[in-house]
């Protein structure tokens, strides 16, 4: 009995120990965004612009300086995940399970695809990207569970799996060959090894409620904070992804 | 010998047991284009003990208690349209409903636009920061005697506009009611057929700040709020006509043939998941009749024509995210009238372990009478109460 008293503990500890590599990010300055309530950013393909969408249902296109000069006229619905290629930009809402594709110069809907899913509020889609190395677009729950749905060039989704991790994502990145997701509720950037989809490494960000990140070119991460209206800016080179 | 072992046995069960319950896929949502609908519920039990004073012996509070069977629906029609119908029914074979714990919780219709958002139907009174915080995000399985709703009610049918401003830092609620509190349900209003008016504001640094106890988030920067609200209702009863038996609640104060403002302030702050909050209102009651019962048969030159009901509540919480365990501490008086000598003070200590964060989580309270009001004598002295809180 006494030995059991001892072990419980014990055994809460070791699987914090065992915890993957972490470093600790320190925000070097802030910008404010000129988006209520941004839920997630990408940036353009021209590395000029940044597309942000909102809370409060709408899809923009700022500059650099997180400045509106574009808003779209469409409605959204939850609008928690963005992604662009040259193609087209990808809007997922959470809340009508709908994947929305825009015109880059219009900013209108061209295409809407429905994904059902059953899960409840703030357990729906939150992220959207494209795994470069498998070719893959990739859509992934928030929480409760986790899942992660890999779908080919046509958005049909041909595999899908539980992701282990104990919080939320966020948002969704691809960027020098891993996959990189944020979680909201535990303040993480995860960097992730696409082969069998482990953690390989969790940086810790001090910004409250983030909800959408963009790795920048030239290494700089910049994370979206949804309560704040800010984008913070940390030192996060391209080495970091060796560690 | 054999005892420990089996003592092992149990506790080993015990452990495999705790390992199957965190759930893993909570909540169902129905979409159809941009309509959306949403079931949740929860059911949380518990066994309660409590130490009697000596002399005394009726020990029917010692016992298991279904406290939360609910059903709970949200719905959402584009951006302009939220619905919400929550119902436990663990509560519904209640006699007299339970405010802080009734049977219908929640069924309103809410319009969102750019000037106000216009809340229609039955819910939460925006009055009170501690009432307003969801019970499932504390470790308490008791709010505080002053916000439970026998000093003042919690729920109500109403119209309630709301409007958030500057980041949603600040937040301004104001809204009338039939006053009648959870009772208003039955149909009818008091035969004064007066409403009750409700308002509060909040502000909110260097973020908003949702109505949470605990920093389940551990926040990496002090987050602040600050709130005041206030409430007033004036029941003067016609000659020969009274309240719907019941309407009272416990202390018989919820309404009373007169006027009743209110008014309260609330702080609270977090930080690294440290938590605290405080909270203090007061009543100003003012019977029609000298002869009302609240004033002990004091003349007018003592009680000057009304009373004071008043209290407070302070709490302090630590949640450690690492072994998913919320650890708090909550000291509360209240002065029933200020006319009858004493206040009572009460002082609990609980904890929560987390299985999966506040859906599934083993929760224990301890709470200790240290002073009682004369008008509101207790058979115990201590009591405790554990149980297991679940959230689909």
């Amino acid at each position: 009995m006494r030995m059991l008293l001892v072990l419980i503990p014990c055994l809460f500890l070791y699987s914090n120990v065992l915890a993957q590599g972490r470093t600790v990010l320190k925000d070097k300055k802030y910008r404010e965004v000129a988006v209520a309530e941004p839920s997630d950013m990408c940036l353009t393909p021209s590395g000029e612009h940044f597309y942000i969408v909102s809370d409060n249902g709408f899809l923009v296109k700022t500059n650099l300086d997180f400045q509106q000069i574009q808003k779209a006229e469409k409605e959204l619905y939850d609008p928690e995940a963005v992604f662009c290629d040259s193609a087209f930009i990808y809007v997922v809402e959470e809340r009508s399970r709908n994947l929305i594709l825009f015109d880059h110069i219009s900013l209108k809907p061209i295409r809407t695809l429905h994904f059902p899913y059953s899960g409840g509020r703030n357990k729906g889609y939150e992220a959207f990207t494209y795994n470069l190395e498998k070719q893959t677009f990739i859509l992934i729950t928030e929480r409760e569970p986790i899942i992660v749905f890999e779908l080919d060039k046509t958005f049909k989704v041909f595999n899908q799996f539980e992701f282990d991790y104990r919080g939320d994502i966020s948002s969704a990145s691809w960027y020098k060959g891993k996959l990189w997701l944020l979680s909201d509720e535990n303040m993480e950037l995860l960097r992730i090894n696409t082969d069998d989809y482990s953690i390989e490494h969790v940086y810790e960000l001090p910004v409250i409620n983030p909800e959408g990140f963009q790795i920048m070119p030239d290494g700089r991460l910049i994370v979206l904070s949804d309560d704040m209206q800010r984008a913070y800016y940390f030192d996060f080179k391209a080495n970091e992804i060796n560690k | 010998m054999k005892s420990i072992n089996s003592y092992n046995n149990i506790f080993l069960a015990l452990l495999l047991f705790i390992g199957t319950i965190a759930p893993t896929g909570a909540q169902i949502a129905l979409t159809n284009g941009p309509h959306s609908l949403e079931i949740s519920g929860r059911i949380s039990t518990y066994y309660n003990y409590r130490f009697l004073k000596p002399g005394e012996s009726n020990r029917r509070k010692d016992r298991f208690s279904l406290r939360d069977a609910q059903l709970q629906i949200e719905g959402r029609i584009r951006n302009h349209i939220e619905y919400e119908f929550q119902i436990d029914f663990a509560d519904l074979a209640l006699d007299v409903a339970d405010p802080e714990n009734p049977g219908l919780m929640d069924a309103y219709v809410q319009y969102n636009n750019k000037i106000a958002n216009i809340r229609v139907g039955y819910g939460k009174l925006p009055y009170s920061r501690s009432s307003l915080v969801p019970f499932i995000y504390t470790p308490y399985w008791q709010r505080a005697e002053l916000v439970r709703g026998d000093v003042f009610s919690r729920r109500d049918v109403g119209v309630t506009l709301s409007k958030e401003f500057f980041r949603q830092l600040v937040n301004i609620q104001a809204g009338v009611y039939t006053g009648l509190g959870e009772l208003s349900l039955d149909g009818d209003n008091d035969p004064s057929g007066r409403a009750e008016y409700i308002g509060r504001a909040e502000f909110a640094w260097p973020s908003r700040y949702r109505y949470r106890d605990i920093d389940s988030r551990v926040s990496p920067i002090p987050m602040f709020t600050a709130g005041i609200n206030g409430r007033y209702s004036n029941k003067s009863l016609p000659d020969g006509t009274f309240f719907p038996a019941g309407a009272g609640g416990e202390f018989g104060l919820k309404v009373i043939d007169g006027k009743r403002f209110i008014y309260g302030a609330d702080i609270a702050a977090q930080y690294k998941g440290f938590s605290g909050q405080f909270e203090i209102h007061q009543i100003r009651n003012t019977p029609s009749k000298s002869s009302s019962v609240h004033f002990y048969g004091l003349p007018d030159s003592i009680t000057g024509g009304y009373f004071i009901t008043g209290g407070y509540i302070v709490q302090l919480n630590y949640f450690s995210k690492k072994f998913r365990t919320i650890l708090s501490s909550r000291f509360e008086e209240l002065d029933l009238n200020d006319l009858v000598a004493g206040n009572s003070q009460r002082l609990s200590f609980a904890a929560a372990y987390q299985f999966s964060a506040f859906r599934s989580m083993l929760k224990l309270q301890w709470w200790s009478i240290v002073e009682e009001e004369s008008i509101d004598p207790q058979n115990w002295t201590e009591q405790m109460r554990v149980g297991w809180q679940f959230t689909f």
